[in-house]
């Protein structure tokens, strides 16, 4: 096994690993609040781990690294926003 | 494996109350998003990859719209 091969692998897995975190962390979280640190943090590390998997494996100039990037960077702009939108709507919620 | 993880925020959206359930409709929209990504990386089919771009689109501004909704009206 080459040492790209094991970078895309490390990556991928780190992905994963920081994704099924996230995913226990959701379920065991006790209020909304403590869940949205979880959504958060699913939404930021995990798509650009893979994200830079996939630039590794294919090449920066290639068409799906490209979009994978896209994708990254959609989720890594778009999702703070949604959590602080999430949490606003919590906190007016509880406050009823 | 992330398939199998997408159970875990399923469970909260079937169980938990309604805003703990927009959380985890949130959290498994990623997750599916990079299922997604590295299905179409696995098949070696880069026109794939516009079903995830399509789709971290609009899981944003549909949690925006959910979030929006359940702030005034839910």
């Amino acid at each position: 096994m080459s040492a790209h091969e094991i970078a895309v692998h490390v990556l991928i897995w780190t992905a994963v690993a920081s994704e099924l975190v996230c995913c226990i962390g959701v379920v065991a979280a006790r209020d909304v609040f403590a869940r949205l640190h979880y959504t958060a943090a699913a939404s930021t590390l995990g798509p650009v781990l893979v994200a830079i998997a996939i630039a590794v494996e294919e090449g920066i100039r290639s068409t799906a690294a490209a979009a994978a990037l896209v994708v990254a960077v959609f989720l890594f702009l778009g999702n703070p926003a949604v959590t602080i939108a999430t949490a606003r709507a919590a906190g007016a919620r509880r406050e009823r | 494996m992330l398939l199998a993880a997408l159970l875990l925020p399923f469970w909260v959206l079937a169980r938990g109350r309604r805003i703990d359930a927009l959380a985890a409709l949130e959290l498994s929209s990623v997750v599916v998003t990079l299922v997604l990504l590295l299905l179409s990386e696995g098949f070696r089919r880069s026109i794939y990859t516009t079903v995830p771009l399509v789709l971290a689109a609009l899981s944003v501004v549909g949690g925006l719209v959910f979030a929006r909704f359940m702030e005034r009206r839910v």
